[in-house]
């Protein structure tokens, strides 16, 4: 399968090339990242919450933030305390634009004393650099030369154990080691957007494709199977995960004030610690946590019999979105609009209709009574539903 | 913390001790802190050569405005005023721009009819649009979001001043402000050599050229405060800066102030969100709730104080202030003053080798590409003709400003070039003033890396960035922080980075000073 040359290719793309079935690529980040690989996505959802899925995140941003001053520069640019970290743990967070706006999530991994590695779903560089100023620090970017699995649900630490020369059981949840597969060296993390099990694995570019070959093959008596952004999507929903550009904007390509949001519209207030070192936003933060949030990322569960009825009306079944949508959907409440839905789907695990929205205050409270637009047959209706809390699905397995 | 203060103010510059003395005549306990062995700033005279003294900053002493002299108390001391302001040397004799549109246009005569005829009304135009400036300059910038009654009330006032320029006054004030400098020239006069010296005048310090967009706006900033037509001839005293500084520290001691000298500021301190104190050089901390930073703006907000309290995009505007220092100065000591040809009495004024806008665009044009200007652009003052302690007895000081001498040179640097830059605008004065080599006896050089050494000018910078429409009014030293308070409560600017800028002297305490005076 070629892939026109005006997109990147990820240092897996020999092995995640041949699987492709239904030329379903699509653009992430600039690289060509399968939506699936088989023709539906329902086996590689399935895997990620019955055996073990393995994405190709290869497209995330990666840096090396490094040097006497890395760990006062990334808590100057994040909203989370980075001095509390302890080298080997990984931390979820976002960062800001001066008025608390958020430009970015990511996760950054402590190496060592001096040295961090930051992801971020677009390029933040020229922003460290920024934020660098008259600090001893190295910012490299390591986004091509870091290739990034996810091997993800209840088997992958099987299947990773099975690979792997050091056991993973000891590895706690937002944790990393070094490790090796395949005689490569590389870093193992309990991390990942699904919501379940799993581990990513940060592994040489020049290694990428000993490391696939190595899980895929310790993989196949546990149902290893490769997966795309389709069935990730429907995890990371359930999971109730925040995605950029589907589910906000960053501050820096909002085009008016009103496409932005802070880390506490999108209810991501446990990953900002206000009493730490200055911080990017933080008097902005300080402020808008003192009158509270405006509005809040909460879950919407639809009503089974306010979606069948309208079907129903038309002699059809229910048509339900297998594939997330990832669009604006108006959310009401009697007659106003109190939000919109940024993203939905049909959860096939937990057989419910559910999406991620913005509610304004005072309506974002759990079990809140809302309507959600929908269109059945050419015909604009509103579904019953409810606010939710998130995650919609939170396993024990996740942590345990 | 052993001592505490209501406000400290950094540097004892001209600025820092009109805040001091307006903050502590409103009550405040005051401590002014200033690094140097004596007051003065960029005022302050230094010793070039044994028994040779010379301030080099300080040929003009600046628009000290009545306000500032008002709220300071301050009367000063008895003035020097000559009769020629400035003298452009040069073939056919000297060319001169006197105290009164009359003298000037009287010397004009001998040059150009027309040019002797339009000069009052030049002279008139620009003083009139130039008040028009100088209000802007009294004030607190103004905010773009104003609301406030007394905000309005005084953007009102504005507006009736405008009003009072006329119709003509209000289209030539717009029109004037973006222009290129040459241009505006050319629209006046025909001579070259006047042309030659106002262009000169007006660049005075800037990177640009006379043919430069908004030139026009540096000829009239350095109309504020002087006689119409003595473009930035405003205060000169017969002690010369030491005697203005020593005037307002005297009023800063006596509303109770506590001036201490030798007291290097090292870190401005920050709690909960607030200025707390200072660090000095000595270790010792010294509380209080406002600091009035004349230390300049680059050097108080990303090095006295924690970057981490500042927002990126402040630090980014803040660096993106541009300077591009272009002036030197050679110090001379010389045995006995030189004749100026065609000139009577000694030399109290400025005498300037510019002989040609072309020439001020070319020595331009040398900096532009990172050289030294071949025909350097030159102004000669001699301070010890009214200040003879400058000098031993009978000698006499000659303050050379060299112009383009960009900071950053393209080729080899300035420990090299120093001596080289030095000699071809000596041999330029010589050209003009045949033997004044001779008189000769002590020579310094003070190219940009040394004014920011010994001055604190960041990149040698005599403007203390740029002065430029970009760069003025509620855009200095950054937009939307021209109102001297800065981003963290308590943290004020003062001196010429901030508004109204260079050669106004006094007025950026006085703001300053108000903005930090609780309402």
């Amino acid at each position: 399968m070629r892939i026109p040359h005006t997109l990147l290719t990820t240092p897996f793309h020999a092995r995640t090339a041949p699987l492709m079935q239904g030329s379903n690529w699509r653009r992430w980040a600039g690289y060509a990242a399968a939506s699936c690989y088989e023709f539906t996505h329902d086996r590689e959802y399935a895997a990620v919450r019955n055996a073990a899925a393995l994405f190709d995140v290869s497209p995330l941003r990666k840096y090396l933030v490094s040097g006497p001053d890395a760990t006062r520069l990334l808590d100057r640019v994040v909203t989370r305390s980075v001095p509390k970290t302890q080298p080997g743990q990984v931390i979820y967070m976002s960062w800001c634009d001066a008025r608390g706006k958020v430009i970015d999530d990511g996760t950054i991994t402590r190496l060592g004393e001096q040295s961090y590695r930051m992801t971020a779903a677009e390029p933040n560089l020229r922003w460290l650099r920024r934020n660098a100023f008259g600090m001893d620090v190295r910012i490299e970017e390591v986004s091509e030369r870091l290739g990034a699995l996810a091997l993800q649900g209840p088997l992958s630490r099987a299947v990773l154990n099975a690979a792997a020369r050091d056991p993973v059981d000891g590895l706690r949840y937002f944790r990393m080691m070094d490790n090796r597969i395949a005689d490569v060296d590389l870093q193992v993390s309990r991390t990942g957007y699904t919501g379940d099990l799993g581990y990513e694995i940060w592994v040489p570019e020049q290694g990428a494709l000993a490391v696939w070959d190595a899980i895929m093959a310790a993989g196949r008596d546990f149902g290893v199977m490769p997966a795309g952004i389709w069935a990730l999507d429907v995890a990371r929903i359930e999971a109730g995960l925040v995605m950029l550009d589907v589910d906000y904007h960053s501050a820096q390509h909002a085009m008016i004030e009103a496409q932005k949001s802070t880390p506490l519209e999108l209810s991501l207030d446990w990953s900002v610690t206000l009493d730490k070192a200055p911080f990017n936003g933080r008097r902005a933060l300080a402020a808008e946590k003192a009158r509270g949030p405006a509005w809040r990322f909460v879950g919407i569960e639809v009503d089974w019999d306010s979606l069948e009825r309208p079907y129903r009306e038309v002699d059809l079944t229910p048509a339900l979105p297998m594939v997330a949508w990832r669009a604006s959907v108006p959310v009401y409440r009697g007659s106003r609009q109190v939000g919109y839905a940024s993203s939905g789907v049909w959860s096939p695990l937990l057989k419910k209709y559910l999406a991620l929205a913005h509610i304004e205050a005072p309506h974002f409270l759990p079990d809140t009574p809302v309507e959600m637009e929908m269109t059945v047959e050419h015909r604009r209706l509103r579904a019953s539903a409810r606010v939710r809390k998130l995650p919609f699905f939170d396993p024990p397995r996740k942590k345990a | 913390m052993s001592r505490a203060f209501d406000s400290v103010v950094i540097g004892a510059s001209a600025d820092g001790l009109v805040a001091a003395a307006v903050l502590a005549r409103a009550g405040q306990r005051v401590l002014v802190l200033e690094a140097e062995r004596e007051p003065g700033g960029t005022l302050r005279a230094i010793e070039f050569a044994p028994g040779y003294r010379a301030a080099p900053l300080a040929g003009d002493l600046g628009h000290v405005h009545e306000d500032v002299l008002r709220a300071t108390g301050t009367v000063l001391p008895a003035k020097v005023v000559p009769d020629d302001c400035a003298v452009a040397l040069g073939d056919g004799g000297v060319l001169t721009i006197g105290r009164t549109p009359a003298a000037t246009a009287e010397g004009l005569r001998r040059h150009s009819a027309k040019d002797a005829a339009a000069w009052p009304a030049f002279a008139a135009g620009m003083h009139a649009i130039a008040g028009f400036l100088g209000e802007l300059y009294r004030r607190p910038a103004f905010a773009l979001d104003a609301t406030g009654g007394r905000e309005l009330l005084s953007l009102a006032g504005l507006g009736m001043r405008y009003r009072a320029l006329g119709r003509r006054g209000m289209a030539e004030l717009l029109r004037t402000l973006p222009i290129a400098l040459a241009d505006l020239l050319d629209d006046w006069f025909e001579d070259v050599r006047l042309k030659g010296l106002l262009a000169a005048i007006g660049t005075a310090d800037l990177p640009q050229g006379p043919m430069a967009g908004g030139t026009a706006l540096a000829l009239l900033h350095r109309q504020v405060g002087a006689a119409p037509g003595a473009f930035g001839d405003r205060l000169r005293l017969q002690a010369g800066g030491t005697a203005l500084v020593t005037a307002l520290a005297e009023r800063a001691r006596a509303g109770g102030a506590l001036i201490e000298t030798g007291a290097e500021v090292r870190r401005i301190l920050v709690h909960d969100d607030r200025v707390a104190g200072v660090v000095l050089a000595s270790g010792e901390e010294i509380a209080c709730r406002r600091v009035i930073s004349g230390a300049g703006v680059g050097r108080t907000l990303l090095e006295l104080l924690d970057t981490a309290h500042l927002d990126t995009e402040f630090i980014d505007a803040v660096r993106n202030i541009r300077h591009r220092g272009v002036t030197s100065f050679v110090l001379l000591g010389l045995d006995g003053l030189p004749a100026i040809p065609g000139h009577a009495g000694p030399p109290a004024g400025s005498y300037w080798i510019a002989p040609s806008v072309r020439d001020v665009e070319r020595a331009h044009d040398d900096a532009k590409y990172g050289r030294i200007s071949s025909e350097p652009v030159i102004e000669l003052r001699f301070p010890s003709v009214t200040q003879p302690d400058l000098a031993p007895p009978g000698r006499h000081v000659a303050v050379l400003r060299v112009q383009y001498t960009p900071w950053r040179l393209r080729e080899g640097d300035w420990s090299s070039a120093r001596d080289a830059m030095a000699r071809r605008a000596i041999a330029a004065v010589e050209r003009q003033l045949p033997g004044f080599t001779a008189r000769i006896a002590q020579q310094s050089v003070l190219a940009p890396p040394d004014l920011e050494a010994r001055f604190g000018l960041p990149e040698g910078a005599v403007s203390r960035g740029e002065v430029a429409l970009d760069q003025l009014l509620f855009m200095r030293p950054v937009a939307g922080c021209g109102r001297h308070a800065m981003p963290v409560p308590g943290l004020y600017l003062c001196g010429a980075g901030t508004h109204p800028g260079p050669g106004l002297t006094g007025l950026s305490g006085l703001l300053a000073a108000r903005a930090a005076l609780p309402r």
